[in-house]
Order: C-alpha cells, then sequence, then structure tokens
C-alpha cells in the first residue's frame, strides 16, 4: 500500500531539549493511525512539524512522496492536509459559519470555488459534526465542546486528504465520543486519512488500525492496538516500570 | 474520615469528575491512580477547596466541607503535597516550611513540628536558608512535603510524589512520609503515576478513568487485577 506521509529521521529541539529524536513514521494511504504517549511524549509536536507550524529540526517530511519539511501551513492546508489544535483556536469576531467558512477557502479546493460554493460545502460539514443549529451563533458564546467540535469542522471544510486530530474528544460525554468515533471511521472509509492524538484510550484503540507509541519524544512501540497494550515498555511507559515488568513476565507466561 | 459523596466537577462546560464516591478512613493510606486526564488532580483540588464541584459533598470527620475556604479546611487538618510541588521560589527552605504553619497558634508544637521535619529531610536543614526555587527536584518535594507536615496534618494529600524523581529517591520520601504516619497516625490519600509503587504503599486503592471511579478495592486484590491495565491502556 501507498504512503500518504512518510517521517524520515525527525529531531526537533527546544534549546537543548529533544522534544522529539530522530523518528522514523508512516501512513499509510485510507489508515487510521493512533498516536499515543504519556504527557510530554512528543505528540503534538509531532503534528506541529508535519504541519510546518514548527518545522523540524532535522530530519525530512515527504507528503505523497513530495518533501513538504520546510514548506509553509497555508501551502500545507493547499496540499490536503488538515489539523486540528488541542486547545482550541476559534477566529474571534466571526460566527461559527464565517470560522468554517475561512478553512473551507483555504483548504485544498480553496480560492478555486465562489464564496457561495464554499459555503454550501460549510453547512454540509456544521451538519456533520453537529453544529448546523450554531451555524450563526459569535464563536464567543459557544461552548467548548462546540467549540472541540469546531476545530474538526474546520478541519474537514478544507476537505483534505489527511487529517491530524489533536485531541478532539476531550471534555466530550462518553455519547459524544462515540459519535466522533463513528464520524472518523466513516469519512476514513470515504477515503481520508488519519493521525489521531487522544487521551480516550478506548476511543483511539476503537479506531486506529495501527497505533504509534511515543515516550520522551522516541517511539518505544508499534503495531495493532492488541499488540501494543501487550508491549512492556508501553505498559511501562503508563503504569510504571515495576508495573510494567511484572505485567511483562505475566504476558510471556 | 473523609466521605466524598457523588461529586461532580466542570471547567466550564467540560466535566471531568462524575458521580465520585470515594473513603478515607482514620489511620488510612489510600491511593488513587488512573491515566492522564482521568481527574485525579482535580478530585484532590477539589478536596483542598482549590476547585469548585457543583453537586455530591465531601464530608470531613461529619462535616459539610464542600464549600468551606481552603484556609478553613487546611486548619480543620487537610493538608495538600500540590503536584509540581508548587513551593516559594522567592522565599528560603525554612520560610517555605514555615508558611506551613502560617495559621497556627501553637508556637511550641510549631518549634517541635519544624525539628521533626530536619530530622526526616536532614537536606532541608542543611539548606534551611537557601532559596526554594534553586534545589533540585528531589529536594524542592521533600520541601513541599516539610511545609504539609507543618500544617499538623490528620489527612494528607500527596499529588505525584514520584514526578520526574528516581526510584530510590522516591523510595526514601515514602520512607518519611512512613515515618509521619507512624508517629501522627496521618491519614494518607496518594496519588501516584506509579501504579506499583501506590498500590504496595496503600492498604486500598481507587481506580479513575475519565473522569469517573471505574474500580476499587483492596491494593493486593488490584494489583491482581487486569482491569487496571485496560483502564489506563484503553483495551
Amino acid at each position: 500500500m501507498k504512503h500518504i506521509m512518510e517521517g524520515e529521521n525527525i529531531s526537533k529541539f527546544f534549546g537543548g531539549l529533544a522534544a522529539i529524536s530522530e523518528l522514523d513514521f508512516r501512513i499509510k494511504e485510507g489508515e487510521i493511525v493512533g498516536l499515543i504517549g504519556p504527557n510530554g511524549a512528543g505528540k503534538t509536536t509531532l503534528i506541529n512539524i508535519v504541519t510546518g507550524v514548527a518545522p523540524a529540526s532535522k530530519g525530512a517530511v515527504l507528503f505523497r512522496g513530495k518533501d513538504i519539511t520546510r514548506s509553509k501551513p497555508h501551502h500545507i492546508g493547499r496540499m490536503g492536509i488538515a489539523r486540528t489544535f488541542q486547545v482550541v483556536k476559534p477566529f474571534a469576531g466571526m460566527t461559527v459559519a464565517e470560522n468554517v467558512l475561512v478553512a473551507a477557502l483555504f483548504g485544498k479546493h480553496g480560492m478555486k470555488r465562489s464564496r457561495k460554493e464554499a459555503m454550501a460545502n460549510v453547512d454540509v460539514v456544521l451538519e456533520t459534526v453537529g453544529l448546523a443549529p450554531k451555524r450563526d451563533v459569535p464563536v464567543e458564546s459557544t461552548t467548548i465542546p462546540d467549540r472541540k467540535r469546531l476545530e474538526l469542522a474546520k478541519a474537514l471544510a478544507m476537505e483534505p486528504d489527511l487529517v491530524f486530530l489533536d485531541e478532539v474528544m476531550a471534555g466530550l460525554t462518553p455519547k459524544e465520543v462515540e459519535n466522533v468515533m463513528g464520524l472518523i471511521q466513516r469519512l476514513n472509509r470515504e477515503g481520508m486519512s488519519f493521525l489521531v492524538i487522544e487521551h480516550v484510550m478506548k476511543a483511539v484503540m476503537g479506531i486506529s488500525h495501527r497505533v504509534l507509541v511515543l515516550h520522551h519524544g522516541k517511539p518505544i512501540a508499534e503495531g495493532t492496538p492488541q499488540e501494543v497494550v501487550r508491549d512492556e515498555k508501553v505498559i511501562s511507559a503508563y503504569l510504571g516500570s515495576r508495573y510494567g515488568k511484572k505485567a511483562g513476565v505475566a504476558l510471556d507466561a | 474520615m473523609l466521605e466524598i459523596r457523588a461529586l461532580e466537577v466542570a471547567y466550564g462546560d467540560i466535566q471531568v469528575l462524575w458521580g465520585i464516591d470515594l473513603d478515607v478512613r482514620e489511620g488510612e493510606i489510600v491511593s488513587l491512580v488512573g491515566s492522564n486526564g482521568a481527574g485525579k488532580s482535580t478530585l484532590i483540588r477539589t478536596i483542598s477547596g482549590l476547585t469548585r464541584s457543583f453537586k455530591g459533598e465531601i464530608l470531613y470527620n461529619g462535616q459539610d466541607i464542600t464549600r468551606l475556604k481552603t484556609s478553613e479546611i487546611v486548619g480543620l487538618g487537610i493538608s495538600q503535597v500540590p503536584e509540581g510541588r508548587k513551593l516559594f521560589f522567592g522565599m528560603t527552605v525554612q520560610e517555605n516550611l514555615m508558611m506551613g504553619a502560617f495559621s497556627r497558634k501553637d508556637k511550641e508544637a510549631v518549634a517541635q513540628d519544624l525539628r521533626f521535619t530536619y530530622e526526616l529531610f536532614h537536606r532541608l536543614e542543611e539548606r534551611k536558608k537557601q532559596l526554594a526555587g534553586t534545589m533540585s527536584g528531589g529536594e524542592q518535594q521533600m520541601c513541599a512535603i516539610g511545609r504539609a507536615l507543618m500544617t499538623r496534618p490528620k489527612l494528607l494529600l500527596i499529588d505525584e510524589l514520584s514526578l520526574g524523581l528516581s526510584p530510590l529517591l522516591v523510595e526514601n520520601l515514602l520512607d518519611a512520609i512512613g515515618k509521619i504516619y507512624e508517629r501522627w497516625g496521618t491519614s494518607i490519600l496518594l496519588v501516584e503515576q506509579d501504579v506499583q509503587t501506590a498500590l504496595e504503599y496503600s492498604g486500598r486503592g481507587y481506580v479513575l478513568e475519565t473522569g469517573r471511579i471505574v474500580l476499587s478495592g483492596s491494593a493486593s486484590d488490584l494489583l491482581e487485577n487486569p482491569r487496571i491495565m485496560q483502564s489506563y491502556l484503553g483495551i
């Protein structure tokens, strides 16, 4: 299967701190990859690298074979890559629909369409994420769960081929989490590829084809959800090394 | 001693704790474990009155403390060692310790407790005139424990004791806490990321998963229960 994105030997330094060191990763066309790891593992940093928000200090990022390591975020958006932000970033002074419209105009088809055509797409997206009733509400008066949905709506309105989701389910009710999981799976069946960072482990384990585990900026495991949860290094990273060692022995037996 | 009933907490529109029931009995060491973002620190902060619940109640020796001010809660004997230590960086070690005794009037007992703190942590005595912010992480954690101790707590809430510290250092800190427990019979609610260490140290434990208690029981039973791993890793 072809890769939609490849990261080669990526490192990112903040001063003397290596937030990510020598990481290789691949996302296949049509894949949902889960990216997990304890706080400070470098997950959001990786999204910032591949979307041009904070480019890599070393290494290369390829999108469908093309080097985008030093490309600007707005170019990357035009190519068909979208992301959400863990700390929501609505455009102030605009309505919900206008927020999504901005994303639609800066997305893959961007300026090729009229504002009217773009707006029609906005309404479809708002319907998809369940924000249609809040269409004309000023973004300042929306609730946090709505702003989470708005992040997702903005990413989808860019009509991307590859989407990076940074904790879109945090703070949602279990029912809402289920809805978002269903939505991701549906979009994936229609051809969209995803990399999903999520602390709601049931969700990320439930939808990912493959899971990559980062710890202190380095990959410690990779495989199906069933494989990584049985990995001693993963258990140690989450539950402490002493628990991990004991569990590892039990799993081997 | 501490009874938490049907507690619900939200930050703005985002609810983080759902229907929490938790007890700490007199003289008991209880751990609270769970993955990142499960709500452990929120629960500790709510007990201390630093975060407010919108539903449910917290009883301490039968008294409803749900709406009390943090200073009143400390006055009743509940003290916290916060995550990340939260020392007063511009103050010396001894000034930090004495802040724990800020509202105490029993001067002699305060002096006695300061001696006890220095007995537990010789390093703090050596460095009592040093600015707290200039010490290593482990020494800062000693100072944070000492500061809580200086309130002469009946219930000690400890949030992420081992964060960023070496296993040997953690063992020393736990030994010191053990001595506090022996001396005063202080009840302890321990939030800890190292599951094995936390449960070996405790009599009972609770497992928190995305804002709900999903498991509770004797620590030794919990250590054998594979459901703990599921709550951290999802499957």
